[in-house]
């Protein structure tokens, strides 16, 4: 989802239509997708 | 009224709409946990950023070879070495590792490692996922294997093998399972998480693989 949205600039509502679910888990994937990064890169050394 | 809580991924992504980031931004000023939110997520992209976008977009087909394709991107590019190999090494494999969960939604994390669905290799009632442990002295395998059926069959032996970047094959554990039944047999090895390029389950009786996943 974040290598969709980031890398290739698809939209929310692109996503939505090419994956066949709502917008709303869409936005979610990506909220728990950025946040699992998030902490992994804090639990990163260095 | 709109929930704005799980907005501020997209948003930082660029993946809201024109009218939905107006409507956010209107949010925004006046939501302090939202804007919050915003703030922890900001610094991400500039991360992500330092991936070569031809490596991101190839995980997209092959999910599963992320990591060794991650790091190998990550020693050649140029940018990295501006950070230092190490800590690009480090963060990509983080990355890699996270990525992987995120493209694959449906496979849960555990806590210090990712698990990983084997791909069946002959067509079987089995099914199992393993988790990944990286540890001191190595790496801990926890093997979680699925015998669908009715219970009361016949229990079989299965054998777990690990191959690591050297071609080594070793066999790690093995337990028996039948129809109907779970189970949840953990093994240990000394190969470090890095390199370990296989592991199959097999069949003892036969010693066929039946259940395989490569990395
Ligand atoms: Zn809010």
């Amino acid at each position: 989802m974040i290598v969709r949205a980031f890398f290739l600039g698809q939209s929310v509502a692109e996503l939505a239509t090419l994956l066949n679910v709502p917008p709303d888990i869409i936005r979610a994937r990506m909220y728990y997708g950025l946040r699992a990064l998030h902490l992994a890169l804090q639990q990163t050394p260095s | 009224m709109t929930s704005y809580r799980e907005w501020d991924a997209a948003y930082v992504l660029g993946s809201l709409s024109p009218d939905e980031r107006r409507e956010y931004e209107e949010h925004l000023e006046t939501c302090e946990s939202c804007a919050r939110q915003v703030a922890e997520l900001s610094g991400l992209p500039a991360i992500l950023s330092t991936l070569p976008q031809q490596q991101a977009v190839e995980l997209l087909d092959e999910p599963q070879d992320m990591m060794p394709t991650l790091i190998t991107a990550a020693r050649k590019s140029r940018r990295w070495t501006r950070i230092g190999i190490a800590a690009a090494v480090v963060t990509a494999a983080a990355l890699g590792a996270v990525l992987a969960v995120v493209l694959r939604p449906s496979q849960p994390t555990e806590a210090g490692g990712v698990t990983t669905q084997l791909t069946q290799t002959v067509p079987s009632p089995v099914t199992a996922s393993v988790t990944l442990v990286e540890e001191p002295w190595g790496t801990r395998i926890d093997v979680k294997c699925e015998y669908g059926g009715q219970p009361g069959g016949r229990a079989l032996p299965y054998t777990l093998f690990i191959a690591d970047s050297s071609g080594a094959l070793t066999r790690v554990g093995s337990w028996s399972a039948g129809p109907g039944t779970s189970m949840t047999p953990t093994a240990t090895t000394d190969v470090p998480r890095g390199q370990i390029t296989r592991i199959e389950i097999r069949l003892a009786t036969n010693d066929r693989t039946v259940l395989e996943a490569r990395f």
